[in-house]
């Protein structure tokens, strides 16, 4: 128990009722050990509770208990251990029965027979075996899933990053044969990421031009594909390959956003790789996740009142460019109040992660620290 | 930030070190080193009949050969001390040595579904009855190889009368064949027990079936003790037997009151005041057994036994012992240096604000008025409350309390002059047309009024803390517990860490709405309205200004005739009343004499009195009927 | 007791569990029988107005109605509705009325399913048979799994288990627990009284709203616990459910069961198969950890969501784990209050045994775990 930290707290907060004390003091160690203080930025000595009281103190103290109580009841914290869930569930929830409706398809069979028949069985294998699983960032950790699914799914099918080379797509296309001398080319390819908020950096279209990390991947699949068939060798994936685009975490927002747009792209990208794009996650957040207003006006209140206009400029610095004025709302005005463990994420509100100078205006204290190479 | 004070203690602990520490010896010396009948009950079947909380599980689990011998090979231990010589005192010990080999068996649920399979009844007790022996010989023989103290070759067992063929049906008398056949009966009569479908009579495991007695064959058991060797008497206590179906526990005490019975046998079971006759409802039967008490089996009641009195002060201490235990391991309090748990809830008397005692004078003079008392006859009042005062023990004198006796003096001379008796008030008058008088009633009517008119903390202290925990030892650790984690904040906050008046009473107060908040239990709604509703009208009659119940009421009363058929009847306010004092809402005392009349008390616990604000001494009861009880409970 | 199939359990969720039962139960040659609660609980009904609709007459049911004392008059109501309900869907269905406790007030719910199951005549055209585990309390719908598996394991035809599940209508229904924690009826677990080694327990208690007094009593029911593993909901439909049962569990958590925070096991809330896999190599991983040094006892307690009980059932069935819970003596419920019927049920199928699965293991061994001597019903021809 951290007397020191809570004594802070304590005084921050001016709670005069002990009553209070005592209880507030349960319930913020408790959140500490069991969440909080795993917090990836914190360190021995300084974790959720002394940041936590350095946090309240930058709010005038009229305004401490509506951060208080925001940090109580609106507070999303998704852990490591909650995330590994999501990164093992990928591939019995997500992978298994999506491929078992596929080898139905080409047995001739409902989904449910697969198991009891052998044609079904084989096409199941056939169809995993040709499947390339692709990391799109670290979070994606891949090597986690890849761990949870030893078994059932080789090293050769898994790929940490997506700026593959040219050596490494040929070493792909010799070891797909490896377990069959039948497959020469994968026919489905999963991108994995561990979170999004907005779609945005995924697929975006602005000013008449497509971006974002498909965009990007497309691009370097049709410059691989030339590249190993200059050599005389086969690309190791299918045109026209059916592309899945899978989240550990995402939201509604998120959800809807990359499922109009990738329907967009299939429609309009004349030079797309693929033949089908879907969008899965494994954990989905509510709309009702995002702060609004009627509902939570205090909070966003805080937002303007404690905002430094640094933050945004060292966003555009870095991005060159954005869809918004400022960034009191988080990126992408998403206002999520979400933290995840490893790092919080730029579309949750500032006022969680953001740390400026004070040189031109509020000094933001962050809560849980965002470490980022822009803002 | 584990503090040790909100685990529910002993049944959680899981070393046995721990368990010593904190366990009291008290029950043994209580209840069974001054029982009349102590020579025989190692040998007789014993009944142990324990409230809950009075601790018997404890007791159980204390007694057990292995903490008895864990006990005994550390002697320099301060706690082993006292724990021996109680252990020596209940006769466990015999000269520094072990006496008896106990082993606790708790009859747990697996022991009732026997009565659900389709077999006869005198099969299902059977096979309940081979059960337990093969557990009680298989506990006996861990216990007694625990700590590698012993090996199973140098245990021998002795039997007295008892046949070639029954030995053989035991196992032998060597340890090992002893082991291996309560094993083999243990796991064939576990796979029936277990079983979704359970087999045909015909098809039962002989194991199951071939006749198992070692109760009847065993009377000793010869080991090693400390290089030499030892005889001692063997003893198995079946824990919670009002587990088992009624009609099951009648067939099961029979058997194991049976004269052939060598082995010690206990059977502890939770108190019912409400229905004497469940719990005893063998009296009766086991009389057609030609059983009878005292000559075929004893009961030790573990609760009132004793005065009131001394039963308080035997908790009192026993907590204090607890609490003292506790404290130095709550993660807040480490490295301090802490004084005993009683000086942290000090009973230094709460003093009223300026403010608050403005008020107060102002009020007490517009009774004054109210009442038509002169300004004569006030002083002569205050007069009388001075001389009391001055002559009390009582370390709460302070001046609020004489204003408030005051007043409620005030109140009963308007009354007792006045021509109107006003009808809201009782036949019942404990002092009718004497002179006015300032006694200890008076002053603590005075106090209940002060927490209401002024919010001056009612309920602080040691010995209100431990009041209000009923005698039972596990509420003591929550109430405590509540307290203990309102000092971490003061160690937070760097303040001393005894709590002051108005803090205890905060804090109990809160704690006892949330215990209550918390009952989960059958019929816990019903519970919780009917201590409420009498709780309400508990109040306002004590906190009418003439006080007529002194210190106030805390209880109701029902004429114990009327109670006697409500519990014969199917009636589901019985149920209601059982689950009440189960699970500690309320206490109810049969017989009880007042006023030539004999009651039924049901007292409202002391977490319901904390709540309400009601006082925690015991006496004052509102009187009623069943009705007035099936009404509140609604 | 191998079932290696449950690896790729055959499962659907939602909208699909229309699309699959379209396909699968307009068969003609699907018989099956429905087994399910016939009670107050508002989703009693749902699954079997879906068979109902595909199956016709094809369709034949066994609803349970479980008596518990003196219920509210309210409930009692509702619970006459639903089997009124049942009957016009299911003509010629047999409401079973089973006691819950005996008249000592005692548990004995597992004993009476099962001679209801055992005396029940199951059609030996019956080529599935669905246990709609919805509004069945763990001590009916436990036994009842496991016979009806058994049976269907027996005859090769196929097991289903259906639910649908809302928690925030469970978090609206508020129970009473009875005095005394015990085993479900056939889920005592192995016998390990012999054992040459310590046997070391690992408690797996399903953390739910407003069950905090039932989950302590069936805490302080099992004793030496080695480690406790709090099971709580991620992901869930709230992404704060989680941490609303931490903060309410506060004080076990942290006083009365010291758990470590890692220890803590998140869950998904919609999907059983996330809770069995994780159960199992909960198990696995701890039978290998103290192999040799220690015997290993898994006690599970699923007193919440029927999603996460059905995950736990497959455990237990698959690694003979005992279950440990305590029974309801009373419900309380309004069916009136807003958050009832603000959100929609959400559905989940499950495929345990039958031919779907012949591709990929031999039918299992028949059953050896320490009951069933006896069958019921004939031995297939």
């Amino acid at each position: 128990m951290n007397l020191f930290g809570l004594r802070l707290i304590a005084q921050i907060m001016n709670w005069t009722d002990d009553g209070v004390a005592t209880a507030e003091y349960t319930w913020l160690s408790l959140m500490a050990a069991t969440k909080y203080d795993g917090y990836s930025d914190f360190r021995a000595g300084s974790r959720f509770t002394e940041n936590f009281a350095i946090w309240l103190k930058q709010f005038d103290a009229e305004d401490r208990q509506t951060a208080y109580d925001f940090i109580k009841r609106r507070l999303v914290y998704i852990s490591n251990a909650e995330l590994y869930r999501a990164i093992e569930a990928f591939y019995p929830e997500t992978v298994t029965p999506h491929l078992r409706r596929l080898a139905a398809q080409q047995a001739g069979i409902q989904p449910h027979e697969v198991w009891g028949s052998g044609d079904g069985v084989a096409a199941f294998k056939r169809i995993k075996r040709r499947s390339l699983f692709i990391g799109m960032s670290d979070g994606s950790r891949i090597d986690i899933m890849r761990r949870a699914n030893s078994g059932r799914i080789t090293q050769e099918q898994v790929v940490p990053m997506m700026n593959i080379g040219t050596e490494k797509w040929l070493d792909l296309a010799k070891k797909i044969k490896e377990a069959d001398a039948g497959d020469t080319q994968f026919e489905h390819v999963y991108l994995i990421d561990d979170f999004t908020a907005s779609g945005t950096t995924f697929i975006r279209f602005k000013d008449g031009k497509w971006n974002g990390k498909l965009q990007k991947f497309n691009d370097m699949l049709i410059g691989a594909r030339e590249a190993v068939e200059a050599q005389g060798k086969t690309f190791p994936i299918v045109e026209n390959y059916a592309l899945h685009i899978h989240h550990y975490v995402s939201t509604t927002q998120a959800h809807e956003a990359l499922l109009e747009r990738t329907e967009r792209a299939n429609r309009e990208w004349s030079d797309r790789t693929f033949g089908s794009i879907d969008v899965t996650q494994g954990t989905l957040l509510p709309a009702s996740l995002k702060l609004t207003a009627g509902r939570d006006d205090a909070v966003i209140a805080l937002c303007e009142k404690y905002y430094n206009h640094d933050l945004y400029l060292r966003l555009i610095e870095h991005a060159g460019e954005a869809e918004q004025s400022d960034l009191k709302m988080g990126y992408a005005d998403c206002a999520l109040p979400l933290i995840l463990e490893h790092n919080t994420p730029n579309n949750s509100i500032p006022l969680l992660w953001a740390e400026t100078t004070g040189e031109n205006g509020h000094a933001m204290q962050p809560l849980f620290r965002r470490r980022d190479r822009h803002g | 930030m584990a503090n040790p004070f909100l685990r529910r203690a002993t049944e959680y602990i899981r070393d046995d070190t721990t368990f010593l520490e904190i366990v009291s010896p008290a029950p043994l010396t209580t209840f069974l080193a001054e029982h009349p009948r102590k020579a025989d009950i190692f040998d007789l079947p014993i009944r142990v009949v324990g409230a809950p909380g009075s601790g018997k599980t404890m007791l159980a689990m204390l007694a057990e050969f292995r903490l008895v011998e864990m006990i005994l090979r550390d002697p320099t231990n301060d706690t082993n001390k006292q724990l021996s010589v109680a252990l020596a005192g209940a006769g466990f010990l015999d000269d520094g040595k072990p006496a008896v080999a106990a082993v606790r068996i708790p009859m747990e649920s697996e022991y009732r579904d026997f009565w659900e399979l389709p077999y006869e009844d005198s099969v299902k007790t059977k096979l309940a009855l081979w059960l337990v022996q093969a557990r009680t010989m298989l506990g006996l023989l861990r216990g007694l190889t625990n700590g590698d103290h012993r090996r199973l070759d140098e245990i021998r067992f002795i039997a007295r009368d008892a046949s070639e063929a029954q030995l053989e049906q035991i196992g032998g008398l060597t340890a090992a064949g002893i082991r291996d056949r309560a094993l083999e009966v243990q796991r064939a009569i576990y796979s029936i027990g277990a079983s979704l479908l359970p087999p045909d009579i015909d098809k039962l495991p002989k194991a199951a079936t071939d006749p198992y007695q070692p109760f009847e064959c065993i009377q000793e058991i010869d080991i090693p003790w400390m290089g030499g060797r030892l005889t001692i008497k063997p003893l198995a206590i079946l824990d919670d037997v009002h587990a088992l179906h009624p009609d099951q526990f009648e067939q099961i005490f029979t058997a194991l009151a049976r004269r052939e019975i060598k082995f010690g046998r206990w059977l502890m079971m939770r108190l019912d005041a409400l229905s004497p006759g469940a719990v005893f409802r063998s009296a009766r039967s086991v009389a057609t057994h030609n059983l009878k008490p005292d000559r075929d089996y004893v009961d030790i009641f573990m609760q009132g036994g004793e005065s009131r009195d001394k039963e308080r002060r035997r908790f009192r201490d026993m907590a204090a012992d607890m609490a003292d235990r506790y404290l130095p391991r709550v993660t807040a309090f480490r490295n301090r240096n802490l004084p005993p748990f009683r000086r942290l809830v000090p009973d230094e008397p709460p003093r009223l604000s300026e403010a608050k005692m403005r008020e107060l004078e102002a009020l007490i003079d517009r009774d004054q008025r109210r009442f038509d008392v002169t300004p004569a006859r006030r002083a002569t009042i205050e007069e009388l409350v001075a001389g009391y005062l001055a002559g009390t023990q009582s370390g709460d004198r302070e001046r609020e309390v004489s204003l408030a006796m005051v007043r409620v003096l005030m109140a009963r001379y308007a009354n007792r002059v006045s021509d109107q008796q006003v009808s809201l008030f009782e036949d019942f008058d404990p002092e009718p047309r004497t002179p006015l008088k300032a006694n200890a009633a008076v002053a603590e009517a005075a106090r209940l009024h002060l927490q209401a008119l002024s919010g001056r903390a009612l309920h602080y202290g040691f010995d209100a803390l431990c009041d209000a925990s009923n005698e039972n030892a596990e509420l003591f650790l929550q109430l405590a517990g509540a307290l203990v984690a309102r000092m971490e904040t003061q160690a937070i906050r760097g303040r001393v860490l005894a709590l002051p008046a108005n803090a205890q009473q905060d804090v109990l107060r809160a704690k006892a709405a949330e215990i209550m908040d918390g009952w989960a239990f059958p019929f816990a709604r019903h519970v919780r309205a009917m201590v409420d509703g009498i709780a309400a009208d508990c109040r306002e009659v004590s906190l009418l200004p003439h006080a007529r119940l002194g210190a106030g009421a805390n209880a109701v009363g029902v004429l114990e005739e009327e109670m006697g058929k409500l519990l014969l009847a199917n009636d589901e306010l019985a149920l209601i009343l059982k689950y009440a004092v189960a699970h500690g809402a309320i206490e109810v005392t049969r017989n009880y004499g007042q006023g030539s009349k004999d009651w039924c008390l049901i007292e409202l616990s002391g977490v319901v009195a904390l709540s309400h604000g009601l006082t925690l001494r015991r006496g004052g009861f509102l009187e009623r009927d069943t009705d007035y009880l099936r009404e509140k409970g609604a | 007791m191998a079932h290696d199939h449950w690896e790729n359990c055959v499962a659907h969720f939602d909208a699909q569990v229309d699309v699959f039962a379209k396909e699968y139960f307009s068969q003609a040659d699907v018989h099956c029988l429905l087994v399910a609660a016939a009670g107050f609980d508002p989703r009693s009904i749902g699954i079997a107005t879906l068979l109902a609709g595909h199956l016709g007459d094809r369709l034949s049911g066994l609803f349970v109605r479980e008596e518990r004392g003196t219920p509210d008059a309210g409930l009692v109501t509702l619970a006459d509705q639903n089997a009124e309900q049942l009957r016009a869907l299911v003509p010629g269905c047999e409401i079973a009325a089973v006691d819950i406790f005996g008249n000592d007030n005692a548990p004995v719910a597992g004993a009476r399913i099962a001679s209801v199951i055992r005396d029940y005549d199951i059609a030996d055209e019956t080529t599935d048979i669905v246990l709609d585990m919805t509004a069945l309390s763990i001590g009916v719908a436990f036994p009842a799994a496991r016979l009806l598996l058994d049976h269907c394991e027996r005859r090769g035809i196929a097991f289903h288990i259906m639910i649908a599940s809302n928690p925030e209508l469970d978090d609206a229904i508020a129970s009473e627990p009875a005095d005394r924690p015990m085993a479900v009826r056939g889920f005592a677990g192995t016998d390990h009284s012999d054992a040459a080694l310590e046997i070391s327990r690992i408690w797996v208690p399903q953390l739910a709203k407003g069950r905090s007094a039932a989950l302590t009593a069936i805490g302080r029911s099992i004793r030496d616990t080695y480690k406790i593993c709090p099971v709580v909901p991620f992901p869930a439909r709230d992404p704060r459910r989680a941490d609303a049962l931490i903060a309410e569990y506060g004080t076990q958590l942290i006083d009365e069961w010291q758990v470590d925070p890692r220890d803590l096991v998140y869950v998904s809330e919609s999907n059983p198969l996330d809770c069995y896999r994780t159960l199992s190599t909960l198990t696995k991983r701890y039978a290998d950890a103290v192999d040799q040094i220690f015997v290993p006892s898994i006690i599970l307690s699923p007193v919440g969501s029927r999603v996460m009980a059905a995950g736990a059932l497959m455990a237990a069935i698959e690694h003979d784990l005992p279950v440990q819970y305590i029974e309801t003596v009373r419900y309380d419920f309004d069916p009136a209050k807003p958050a009832v019927t603000a959100a929609p049920d959400m559905r989940v199928h499950l495929l345990l045994s039958g031919p779907a699965y012949s591709e990929l293991d031999a039918p299992p061994a028949a059953t050896n775990w320490p009951s069933a001597p006896k069958t019921f019903g004939d031995e297939p021809a």
